[in-house]
Parts: structure tokens; sequence; C-alpha cells
């Protein structure tokens, strides 16, 4: 316990190590001249950068030098500002369709205090700024400008930037640590912590009584799925009838940025807890029972009890889906009507499929949320688990498997006396009801303790493994599309529409022919780089491992196995994902349960104003936590590869060539966010 | 089940073996208010009005047979005023019992209500459960006045 608290300060520490200050003012006016090209002021030594901002990004015109005027050609004007330390920068900046904002990480004050606006027809000079500070720094859009705005972004790089080559090194540094510290051999153990180690939880003096009283109480699962069908209810009104805005609509700010990101710390500190209070399959399990949350007296089912397709009992479906999702990201994320739709289906299925084929099947292998945290959960410290499986062996009626009168049957299916990973478990917590020798908990473990013995099992789990690919590229991916300053990928997935929609609206949505040629390009490319190229490299590094170990294990059963070693890197990606939608963007959810529809509305009396928090130290807060991953995804490989080839010296071997692609990916990472 | 006197027998032998060790037993033998036939038989006649009821609705007998065990070892576990038990042991031993007794019943009942007899079905049940109810109630009776009587030599 001591270990992991430990553990937790300091990762809570590495995120707040970067104080904020606060920012003065700078100079921001219309200048009235026309010709905006030609700037008659005298700027002293400062440089002059012409900026244009559209639809959904900022580019460079021309950059001017004393008298030297550097005009880049249309089409390949960058997005991209590189200065050095301490140039003094003033910025022209004309818009070419809507109003748009300037801001820029770490320069600009709070744009509560000072908002930058850019209107058509109107030359706005802004600075000089006095670049005193190395590093990369994010210009984003500060007002509303249309579907797209929040990613608006383009990119300063205050050269040298320290900062990015010393995370790039410390990439490097942290992987060649995690191996000398693997050259030991530890055996079961996580960057030092014991896997055997694990706390129950129920046990804990003070909230173990408490927590284990909440859990084994009947009326628990519908407490906490209620409130949630409540907001999927006002998500689906918003998504059809609210702001066609995205930004403006619960729908969107509620989903895709507290959501999202909630659920992603959930799957560090909390496995599936989203499944407990998922509303999705409730309203199908709730008919399919006849109860709210009592069990029944006498066991009649309101279903067909249809047998669930063995062929569909994995993870391909829940995956695909999740990266078809992924294809129409930034329409999903940005349009209320899509998600409205989204849910009404996936509330739809979930509910009939309980009916049809009782009973979380649909939770199983459909739900593409279902299929990530599920997934990714096995990297969770928490994990619902028998407290003696001694006691599990010897007893013979498993009341956990076929439900007794004080809880139903496990409706995911498993055994949960013996189960040891989290995949498949949704945390229904109905075993903790229905065990009759009460011997079943919640145990806190350090990361990735199931990871080798379920990659060991792993002989043909393709589906768990592509799964792996898909979240960890797109993770990486995700950051670069959205954060990053390169507007024409967001302009492919975007399919060139630049209007938001609700219901009433959903005909803006049409794209040409362009837009659909172009967006079929982004789908190649993202499902290209998830489902073959990297799996390719993957294997190909698993080849090399098994030539390097000289394994006799064939080089599929090595591959399959390593991918679950990516899980910890996976979480702490998707982490580092959360931490940049949550600091940037933490004023839409909170802002949206006051005003819901977009209306202009202010139910709870309080409206917040776009103002991201301290976005200049994202670079550093999200490489760390990539190399965090980065580390335990090494020693978890070596885990693997120690109980696949039962000795130290193979394992290591093996390892090192992963912890290459690890170390490289790691840089990656870190030049997406910092380079 | 007339078929099998034998089993019968010994089905309500094990019944009531099970009973005195895991249930009766922790029952207050001398408990100044007399304890009525209905909470010394409780888990029994809870398995009999479980089976009637789900021949009825005509549910499967194999994972409800076995649901019966449960609800005998849950039965006893809540008339001693538990939860849980934290003996594998006992939580087997009742489970067993109660998935026999509702077999034994089922496979008894079912064939009278296949043939669609309900008024036959209902007095065989009532006949049956007195049967057994007075069966269990007399022996629980001995036993108590044995101990009555060791405890007054
Ligand atoms: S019911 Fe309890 S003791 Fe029995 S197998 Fe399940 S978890 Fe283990
Ligand atoms: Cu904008």
């Amino acid at each position: 316990m001591s270990e992991i608290r430990r553990m937790l300060i300091f990762v809570i520490l590495l995120m707040m190590g970067f104080g904020s200050f606060l920012l003065p003012s700078v100079s921001a006016h219309v200048v009235s001249e026309k010709d905006w090209l030609n700037d008659p002021h005298d700027h002293g030594d400062a440089k002059i950068v012409y900026l244009k901002a559209y639809q959904f990004g900022f580019s460079i015109k021309a950059i001017q030098e004393g008298s030297q005027l550097e005009v880049f050609p249309e089409g390949s004007e960058p997005s991209i500002l590189k200065v050095d330390k301490g140039d003094r920068v003033v910025f022209r900046i004309i818009s070419e369709d809507v109003t748009h904002g300037f801001y820029i990480d770490g320069y600009s004050p709070s744009p509560v205090d000072q908002k930058i606006v850019i209107q058509p027809g109107k030359i706005v000079e802004v600075g000089p700024i006095t670049f005193d500070r190395s590093g990369k720094f994010k210009i984003r859009c500060s007002v509303t400008c249309g579907p797209l705005h929040p990613f608006m972004v383009g990119d300063i790089r205050v050269n040298p930037n320290f900062g990015y080559y010393s995370y790039a090194a410390g990439s490097l540094l942290a992987g060649i640590l995690t191996l000398a510290y693997l050259r030991r051999g530890p055996v079961n153990r996580m960057l030092g912590i014991s896997l055997e180690k694990e706390v129950d939880l129920l046990r804990v003096r003070g909230i173990g009584p408490i927590l284990k009283r909440i859990l084994q109480w009947r009326g628990f699962h519908f407490a906490v799925i209620w409130p949630g069908l409540l907001i999927f209810a006002v998500v689906i009104v918003a998504g059809f009838v609210g702001n066609p805005v995205g930004n403006k609509n619960f729908s969107i700010a509620v989903v895709w940025i507290l959501w999202f990101a909630l659920v992603e710390f959930m799957i560090l500190f909390a496995g599936r807890s989203w499944c407990t209070v998922c509303p999705l399959p409730a309203l199908g399990e709730w008919i399919a029972r006849r109860r709210l949350y009592g069990v029944h007296r006498i066991r009649k089912w309101f279903t067909f009890g249809l047998k669930w397709p063995g062929s569909l009992n994995n993870m391909w479906l829940g995956s695909l889906l999740f990266l078809t999702m992924s294809l129409i990201i930034p329409w999903l994320v940005t349009r209320p009507v899509v998600s409205g739709l989204l849910f009404v289906i996936l509330i739809s299925v979930g509910t009939i499929l309980y009916i049809t084929h009782p009973p979380r099947n649909f939770c199983r292998s459909i739900c593409p949320a279902g299929a990530y945290i599920g997934h990714d959960s096995n990297a969770s410290i928490y994990s619902v688990r028998s407290r003696d499986k001694g006691i599990c062996d010897l007893h013979k009626a498993k009341e956990c498997i076929r439900g007794s009168p004080e809880g139903y049957g496990c409706p995911w299916r498993l055994y949960p006396g013996g189960h040891d990973e989290n995949t498949y478990c949704g945390q229904c917590y109905e075993c903790l009801k229905s065990c009759p020798l009460d011997n079943m908990t919640v145990k806190i473990r350090m990361i990735g303790k199931d990871l080798a013995h379920m990659a060991v099992k792993a002989k043909n789990r393709f589906d768990e493994a592509w799964m792996s690919f898909i979240r960890f590229t797109l993770g990486i991916f995700y950051i670069l599309v959205f954060f990053g300053p390169y507007a024409w990928i967001k302009d492919w997935g975007n399919m060139g529409v630049n209007f938001g929609a609700n219901l009433a609206s959903i005909g803006l949505l049409v794209p040409g022919i362009e837009g659909v040629v172009n967006w079929f390009r982004w789908a190649i490319m993202v499902a290209g780089v998830s489902l073959v190229v990297y799996p390719a490299i993957f294997y190909a590094f698993s080849w090399i491992s098994k030539k390097v170990a000289k394994a006799e294990e064939d080089t599929k059963r090595i591959f399959l196995a390593f991918s679950y070693g990516l899980i910890p890197y996976i979480v702490f990606i998707w982490v580092a994902f959360a931490v940049a939608i949550l600091l940037v963007f933490w004023v839409y959810p909170i802002t949206a349960f006051s005003d819901p529809l977009g209306w202009g509305w202010n139910l709870l009396g309080f409206k917040f104003k776009w103002d991201p928090i301290h976005p200049q130290s994202l670079p550093y807060v999200l490489s760390s936590l990539a190399i965090l991953g980065m580390a335990l995804s090494i020693n978890s490989t070596y885990n693997i590869a120690r109980e696949m080839f039962k000795d130290h010296s193979r394992a290591y071997r093996a390892t090192s060539v992963m912890a290459l692609l690890h170390v490289v990916s790691a840089i990656v990472f870190v030049w997406v966010v910092a380079g | 089940m007339k078929g099998e006197p034998k089993n019968h027998r010994e089905l309500f032998q094990k019944i009531n073996d099970v009973l005195v060790r895991r249930y009766w037993n922790r029952l207050a033998w001398f408990e100044n208010q007399p304890l009525s036939s209905d909470k010394v038989c409780k888990p029994v006649h809870e398995v009999f009005d479980y089976v009637l009821s789900a021949i009825k609705m005509g549910l499967d007998k194999r994972s409800e047979t076995a649901y019966c065990g449960s609800l005998f070892l849950y039965s006893v576990l809540r008339e001693t005023q538990r939860r849980f038990t934290s003996d594998v042991n006992e939580a087997n031993e009742l489970h067993e019992v109660g998935k026999e007794l509702a077999l034994f019943l089922w496979n008894g009942l079912e064939k009278e209500f296949s043939e669609n007899d309900q008024v036959n079905l209902t007095a065989r049940i009532e006949k049956l459960k007195s049967e057994i109810s007075d069966y269990l109630w007399n022996e629980f009776s001995k036993i108590r006045f044995r101990r009555l009587e060791g405890q007054n030599e």
C-alpha cells in the first residue's frame, strides 16, 4: 500500500511541478491600414509575422525581418512558427473567414482578462512579444468559430527547444534505467514494487467496512446508474435540438470532454468502474430481470434467452467499432447530432440484445467503449477478485456463477471466484452479493499484475493484440491530429465541412465529393497505421526478439504475448491525452451543466469563460506520463517474457529488443507534444 | 416417487441429519417460547414453494433445482441471523441437501403437472409437505426432549 501511495504522490508531483505565474497583458489593437503585407509601422528589431486565421488553423503568410520580407507561396504556408529565444515578434493577424481569437500558451494572459478577437476584414496587431522562454507553445483560437474550433491550433517553437531535447533524452535514459533494473532479474515485480502484494480494499480499516456495505447493498447498482441515465437522456436531447456548435452543447462537452477524459483516469485507478455506472445496457437489464435492483423471487427472466454465437465471443466487433468511431471522430466529437444518434443506437442495441441474448453480451462483445475500457483495465490498480481461491476450489455450488437469493449470477458470464483478469469483469459487484462465503472483494495491486499470465495464456487472442495496437497508435495519433498544427489532417477527417449540426440542420453535414475523397485518405491513414503499419513493426521487433533470445516459441506467440506489454503504455498515453483535454477544455463541461442546450441559459447560476490551465506545461506533463508508461511497459514485457521463457537471460534479451521499440515510440510521442 | 421409497426415506434422513448439525444446533434449543414447526422446517418449506412455482412457470429443471440448494442454504443463514458463512463445508452440505430435495420433488411432481392436473398437484404437494414437516418436527422434538433430559440429570 505504501508503495502504491508513494507512486501516486510521485505522479501528482510530476504533474504539479510546474508552478503557474501571472502573465502581463500584451498590446493588441486593430490597425486601420488596408494593405496587410505592407506594415508601415516601425517595430524596431522585432520580427513581423503575418498570420492568417481560418477554419480551422493558423498559417504564416509571411515573415518580415528588418526590410527582408519572406512570403510563403499559397498552399505551403507553414503552421509552425520557429523563433529563437529572445526574439521579439509582432503578429499582424487577419481572418480569412469568420471571427477567430488569438491566444498563445504561456505568453498570452488569461483569455478572461484579455481576449484578442480577429474579425474578418480587420488587421489586428499583437505585440511585440518577447519570446524569452524556450520550448513549444501553442497558438489557440479563443473565440468559438465552428465545429472544430477547440482544435484550431498552431505551433510556436522557441529554439533552442531544450525541453524537447531533454525529454527525448529522458525517454532514452528511462529505457536504459529500466533495462538496468531488469538486468538483476526482478521476479514478479514492477519498477521495484512487488506484484504479489495486494490490498484487500474491503478490509482496510475505516473505509473498508463502509465500502463493503455499499457494494453489497442491493440498491447500489441502481443508485449509481440512474443519474447516468438522466445525463444520457440530456445528451440525446441536446444532441438533437441543442446548439449545433459542439463545444456549446452538453452532448459534446459532457461526453467527449468530461466522460472521455474521466474514463481514462477511471481505467487507471478504478478499472472498469465506468461499466458499473453505465446506463447503456441498464434498461435491458431491468426489463430482463423485471427488477430495478431486487433479486427474482422466482427466477423467471423476461428474455428470449438465445445463445450468443461463439464466433462473436471476443473483442473483434468492439475493437473494430472503436476504430470505426475513430474514423469519424472529427464528426463525432464536434457534431452534437452525430453523438445523439450514436447514443440512441447504442442504447437501443444494448437494450434489445439484453432481451434477446442475455445477459451482458452487448457489453462483452459489441460496445466499443466496453472493448477498450475492458482491455486497458488490465493495467489498472483495481480488481474484483476472490479473497481466497482455495475456498472457491472447495466450494461446489459457486453462487457467483449461478446466482443466489442475494445476488444474480455473474451477468458477464465469468466465474468470478476464479478469474484473474479484468477484461470482461464489468464490476457490477453481483458476486460480492451472491457469494455466501463472503469470499469476493476488491483488491488494489500494482499496475500490470495480471498481464504476464494473460499474455502467456493468449495463444490465439489476435483480437486483444489488435485492440492494443489500435489503442496505442490512436492515442498518439489523436494528440497529433487534434492538438497538432496540421490543419489539413483535421480537414481530411472533417470532410471539409465547416458547420456544426443538430437534427434540424443535419443536412449541412452532407460533404462534397472532394470531402469524401479526403475522408477516405484519412480513413486509410488511420486504419493503415493502426491495423497494419504499427502491428507490422511490432511483429518485426518480436521476430528480432525471438532471434536475439534464441527462443523456441514461434514468433506469432511471442508477438501476441508481447502485445499485452503495451497495455500500461496505452493507459498512460491516454491519461496524458485526458490531462490535455481537461486542462484546456475544463470550462465546457462545467458550463454545459448550466446551459445544456447551448441556448444561453444559466440554470445553475454559473458560467465560465474559456481559460486553459497552465497549458504551457502540457508538453512536459504529457511527456512525463508517456515515459512512465513506457517504463512500465518495458517491465511488463520482461515479466511476460520471463513467464513465457522461464529463463532470465532470454527474457532479458527479448525485452531489450522490445524496449528499443518502446523508447522510439516514446520519442515520437515527445516529438508530437514537445518537439 | 412411490417407486423409490428407499430414496425417500434416505433423503428425509439426510435432510434431518444436516438440519441437526447445521441449523437446529444453532437455534436456541431451550428458548422460552417454544419453536414452531414452521421455524424448524423453514428451509424445507422454502424449497417446496419454490419448486412448485418453478414447475408451474415451466422453468429449467437443472438450473432451478441447483438454485434451490442456494435457497436452502440462504434460508438457514437467514433463520440464524447471518448474511454469510465462513465455513465452506457448511455451504456445500446445505446446498447439496437443498438441491437433492428439490430434485426429488421436481421428479415426482413434474409428471403430474404435465398431465395437467393442477388440483392433484397442489394436493400432493400439501400432503408431501405435511409428511416431511411432521417427520422433521418429530425428530426435532425427540432430540430436544433428549437434550432437556440430559440437562435435568
Ligand atoms: S461463490 Fe464465492 S466462494 Fe464460491 S466460487 Fe464464487 S466467489 Fe468463490
Ligand atoms: Cu477559430
